[in-house]
Parts: C-alpha cells; structure tokens; sequence
C-alpha cells in the first residue's frame, strides 16, 4: 500500500466512523481558529505601536509603548503555541484505535504518519482560514480602544497582508510538529497498547528556582521603585516564567494532598488525574494564570498616583493594554480547556463506559470530568494571586482597592468562561458513558 | 360458554430464584439482518457459573447485556428472583447494575491513574460508601486473589493476569448477587487465564453470587458448572 492510497484509506475510515461525533474536529478547528486569530491580534498590536512610534516625535514615549507591546506578545506567544498543541494532540488522540486498525492491517508507520499529518494539516488549515476571518471580525472592535488618548482604527491595526499566510502556516506547522509528537504515543505498536507506569516525578530543582528567584526578587523589589516601566515590565515576564516552572509542581504537591483526603469519587478521580499528569493539568490552565497576574499587575498600574497628566495617561494605557491581554489570554484559555478535556474524555471513553456499566450515574461522571478543571483551577487561582501579591506588595502605595477590583474581576470573569468552556464537553462524557462516542 | 377475555393480560412468568430470561427476542434496528436473541430462554440460579458459548454474532454478548439490562429486549423479560429487570426504569437498572450486578470485562477497564486499591474501592464510592470504609472492604480482597502487596500499585504497572484480578475484585466489592463476565481471559495466556478463572469461580461461589460468562475459549468455559451454546439468537445445546 503506497502513502497516498493509506491516506485513500485513512480518509475513507474517518467518513465511517463521522458517528463517533463531530465535536472533536469541531474543537480542534475552533482551536486552531482561535490560535491563528490570536497570533494575528498580537503581531496587530505591536504593528500598531511600532508604525505610530515611527511617525511620532523622537522624544516621544512611543518606544515605551513599543517595550510593552512586545512584552504582551511574548506573554501571549505561549498560549497561543499551548492552544495550537493542544489542538494536534486531540486531532492525533481520537485516532489512535483506527490508526492501530490500519497498522494491523499492513499499514507502515510511514503511512500512518502520512494519514494523520494530512488529517491534522487539514484542520489546522480550516481553522487557519476559520482564525483569520475571526481575526478580521475581532478587529474593528479592538480599533476602537484607545490609547495614548486615541483610537488605532481598523486600519492601523490591520497587518501587512503577507504576514497572514504567515501566521496561518506557522499554525500548520505546529499542528504538523505536534501531530508528529503525539503520533509517538499512539502508533507504537500495531495492538495501539499505551502501557501507563507511575508518573514521572517533579524534580525539585523547580522548587530551588522558585525559591531563588523569590529571594532575588525580595532583594530588589525595592530599588525597581525607581526603575523604569520597561525594567519592571521585563521583571514581571521572568515572574511569569517563575509561575511556569513552579505551577507544575504546586500542582503535584497539592493533587497529591487532595486525592489523600478526597472523600468523593469525583474528587479523587479528579485529584489523581492532576498526580497522573501535572505538567499536562498545568498546560491546560496555566494560561489563567499567566491572565490573572497581568491582570493584577496592570490594575496596580493603572490605579496608580500619577506626577502628572503624561504619566496618568501612561499609567492608563498600561492598564487597559493588561486588560486587552488578560481578555485574549482568557479565551485562549478558556479554549484550551475546553480542548483538552475533549481530548481526556476521548482517551479515557472506554474507562468511562465501563464505569457506566457498574453503575455510575452519566451525571456523576460529567461532575467529576468537571472537576478535573475546576480543582486545578482553583490551585492556579491561589498560586497565581499569591504571585501577584508578590509582585505588587513591594510597591505599597500601588496596591489599593482599585487594584483589588481588577484583580477579582479578572479571576472572575475568566473562570466563569473555563468553566462555560468545559460543560461544552458534556456531551461528549455522556456520549462516552453511552458507549456511543 | 365461556368466552375468551379479548385483551387478557399475557401469563406472569414463574417466579424463581435466580436470573431468569423469559422469551428475549432483541433485533438491533437498521440491522437488517436476523435478531440477536431469538426468543432465549433460561435461569441462572444462586450460586451457579453458566458459560454461553458460541459463534461471532451468535447472540452471546446481546444477551449478557440485555441479562444486565445494559441493554432492553423487544419482547419478553429478564427478572431477578422474580422481580423484573428489563421492564424496570433506566435509573432502576442502573441502581440495579450498581448495587446487585458486578462486572468483569476483556480488559479490566481499571482507570489508569488510580492505584489497584483505590479502583477495586470505586464501585463503593460511587455507591455512596465512605471512603475509608470502601477501602477497607477492597482491601479485604486482595489477598484471596493473590493481589497482596499491590495495592499501591497502578494498572500499568501490573501484568495482564494482576489487573484481571484487580477487575475481579473490583467485581466483587460490593457483594452482587450476578457477576457478568465477557471474555474474561480473552487477553490472557492459557496459564494465566486458568489462574484468574480459579479465583473467579472461588470467589464467586464463596460469596454465593452467579457467574454467567461469555467465552470463545472451552478450557474456560469447562470451569462453570454448564455451559450454553448459542448460535443465530438461539441456545442450541446444553452441556455440564
């Protein structure tokens, strides 16, 4: 069988098995979509700042302005290749039984390889073209927000036109890349047997980084009073990256604490899923946390005392460019949960069913699929706010009720939109339970 | 003369101890092709460890499913001592799967993130039992199956005659009166299925529950106390 006619067949077996549902494709697409809209926005904003720093005079703050919108890029670039990962994976994960299918039926893993990038690059490539018209849409409305005391306009903020094929393959390519990485997984053998060992332990250097970069951070927290927003700016990426290193392993330590004293299934199921994999629990919601942080740094800046009416609109600016941040971070999130719980209901509908089988309520297991979110979003809401504490309680003076409304607001609203986006996958748990998935 | 009631309602099967099955037809609808039952009857009485044999598409897996009223039958009904399972409500078997039946499938379908204690304890925790209590029980389990020692163990970390072992126990924590098993040892070698038939036959009978088994393979079969031969929705042939 050559590589086109497995692809032939490959394609053929998907269109039988369409009543397996739509709702992964849909997701993976929508993924994608908002993975493409996203990068589109963030090279937007700081096409934007960078046009009007050059038409402005030299000794204007338009470079200031060029330094954070870089940095809200490099704070949104990670969710946006975590969202389009994610994505591969579910495309790659739900086939994993017809691929084993088609290797046993003499089927090369060159040809499986073959017939899940095509399937893979294929909705990648929908939702490309899917995320530049979401892309499109979302602009006119994010003209209109003003900085620097006026609007970009939809104009201004729209990119050069080659740069959209380029975020539109960039996005292909990860799919292609990850979709290759998790084909590791599924095609190691023709029987599609995963043997799962005892996870893999956290190492504790995570811990040594944390508790180093916290000192340091104590250390000169105070001198950055005088620093410029630029400096600070920079020191609350490398805060951000702290939370990466740290939030896998707070993850592990308090699942593990949870599943000792979980006293409901849902709960235990839930606890030890976030032991199993935190890394990959963390993935699935470190983007809020990396939200919640900007948000409550931005609000402390953006509740500051100003010297003067330069400085409050620079101070305004900056909150409302954290607030523009968190929002989109917040949707990539919110569609990066909802994905990979698509992805583990997929992985796990066979343990589903015959949990069903024994009894289990479909109710039950949608309550303890959404637990799986919820307990670790709940720890990321905790660790990032004491992050945010820790970034902002040097500054005394910055923290005051304003910063706190910011700050609940944000936690608020983008927990309520994870949570919108894993009761979509309820129909799939029930599904899974039915045996009909 | 007498005449003949017009709508006379149809006989009430005999009440028996047991899980009967009383004239099950079940057709899969836009199969087109024959029912998978075909008007089965039979009873598995307290105790007892029937084996249903038979071709693919025999009926064989239908009809454990209806029996465990996973799934309904088109006409006829299942009862368990007397009391019908296959009328009764969606939320009842369920109830009735939960608290009665007990369930040993292929592949122990064990949730891999869980150690072997903590999914033998599930079904009770599900249930309703509190945990402690519900581990206390699974605990009770693993050294009758040979399983001691590995109850922090995960199920990738067993072999293949371990996990079925923890699915039995996982089976048989709550005590049922009936315990489904289909193709038990189906992923097992010869050896280590004699073994995990062994203890659950032992186990079974010790608890005083049924075993109605589904199996291709005789040497399993030859461990339950007859064995039902099925073939086109119907039992063709009976054998001790």
């Amino acid at each position: 069988m050559s590589v086109a006619a497995a692809v032939r067949v490959g394609r053929r077996a998907e269109q039988l098995t369409r009543g397996t549902g739509r709702l992964p494709s849909t997701l993976a697409v929508l993924a994608f979509a908002v993975a493409t809209a996203a990068l589109l926005v963030t090279i937007s904003g700081v096409h934007a700042f960078s046009v009007r720093d050059e038409a402005a005079p030299p000794d204007d703050v338009g470079d200031l302005y060029v330094g954070l919108a870089f940095c809200a890029a490099g704070l949104l670039l990670a969710p946006v290749l975590t969202l389009g990962g994610v994505a591969a994976r579910l495309t790659v994960g739900r086939r994993d039984r017809r691929l084993a299918a088609l290797r046993l039926a003499g089927a090369t893993r060159a040809q499986t390889t073959a017939i899940t990038l095509v399937e893979s690059g294929r909705l990648a490539l929908i939702g490309a073209v899917a995320g530049v018209g979401l892309y499109l849409l979302v602009l006119p409305g994010l003209g209109r927000i003003s900085f620097q005391g006026r609007p970009f306009g939809f104009s201004n903020l729209l990119v050069p036109l080659w740069w959209v094929p380029v975020a539109a393959l960039t996005v292909v390519a990860l799919a292609l890349l990850s979709g290759v990485l998790g084909l590791r997984r599924v095609s190691i053998s023709p029987l599609g047997v995963a043997q799962r060992t005892r996870p893999p332990g956290m190492r504790v250097v995570r811990v040594v980084l944390t508790v180093v970069a916290g000192v340091l951070w104590l250390a000169v927290a105070s001198s950055l009073r005088q620093a410029g927003t630029g400096v600070v700016m920079i020191v609350v990426a490398a805060m951000v990256g702290v939370l990466n290193v740290v939030g896998p392993f707070v993850m592990m330590l308090l699942g593990r604490l949870v599943a000792w004293r979980a006293r409901t299934p849902q709960t235990l199921l839930a606890a030890r899923r976030i032991v199993d994999d935190p890394k990959a629990t963390w993935r699935s919601v470190g983007a809020l946390g990396l939200a919640i942080v900007v948000a409550g740094v931005g609000g402390a800046f953006a509740s500051a005392d100003a010297h003067d009416e330069a400085q409050r609109i620079v101070l305004h600016d900056m909150g409302t460019g954290a607030l523009v941040t968190l929002g989109i971070i917040a949707v990539i999130a919110a569609t990066s949960t909802g994905v990979v719980q698509a992805a583990r209901v997929i992985d796990r509908r066979h343990e589903l069913y015959a949990l069903s089988l024994t009894g289990a309520e479909p109710g039950l297991l949608v309550r303890a699929s959404r637990r799986e979110t919820t307990l670790p979003l709940a720890i990321t809401v905790c660790l990032a706010a004491v992050m945010c504490a820790l970034l902002i309680v040097p500054f005394g003076a910055a923290t005051n009720a304003g910063a706190l409304v910011w700050l609940g607001g944000a936690i608020v609203g983008s927990v309520a939109l994870m949570l919108a986006s894993v009761t979509s996958t309820a129909p799939l748990v029930r599904k899974a339970a039915a045996g009909t998935d | 003369m007498t005449q003949p009631a017009a709508h006379s309602p149809a006989p009430a099967p005999p009440v028996a101890a047991g899980l009967a099955a009383h004239d099950l037809v079940k057709t899969y609808a836009g199969s087109g092709g024959p029912p998978a039952l075909a008007g089965v009857r039979l009873l598995v009485r307290p105790g007892e460890a029937v084996a249903v044999m038979g071709p693919s598409g025999s009926g064989k897996t239908t009809l454990l499913h209806v029996l465990a009223g996973i799934l309904t039958p088109d006409t006829g009904l299942v009862t368990l001592d007397g009391h019908p399972v296959s009328d009764a409500s969606d939320g009842t078997r369920t109830r009735l799967r939960r608290d009665t039946f007990g369930f040993v499938f292929q592949s122990g379908q064990l949730l891999p993130e869980l150690p072997a204690l903590e999914n033998v304890a599930l079904p009770l925790m599900l249930a309703g039992v509190d945990r402690r209590t519900a581990q206390a029980r699974a605990a009770e389990l693993f050294a009758p199956l040979g399983l001691a020692g590995l109850e922090r163990r995960r199920p990738g970390e067993l072999s293949g005659g371990q996990a079925q072992r923890v699915a039995i126990a996982r089976a048989l924590v709550g005590r049922p009166r009936v315990v489904f098993a289909d193709e038990p040892t189906g992923a097992l070698d010869q050896r280590t299925g004699a073994e995990v038939m062994h203890h659950l036959t032992a186990l079974t009978g010790t608890l005083g529950a049924s075993l109605l088994l589904v199996t291709h393979d005789q040497h399993v079969a030859a461990w339950c106390h007859r064995t039902l031969h099925m073939q086109d929705g119907h039992i063709v042939r009976e054998t001790r």
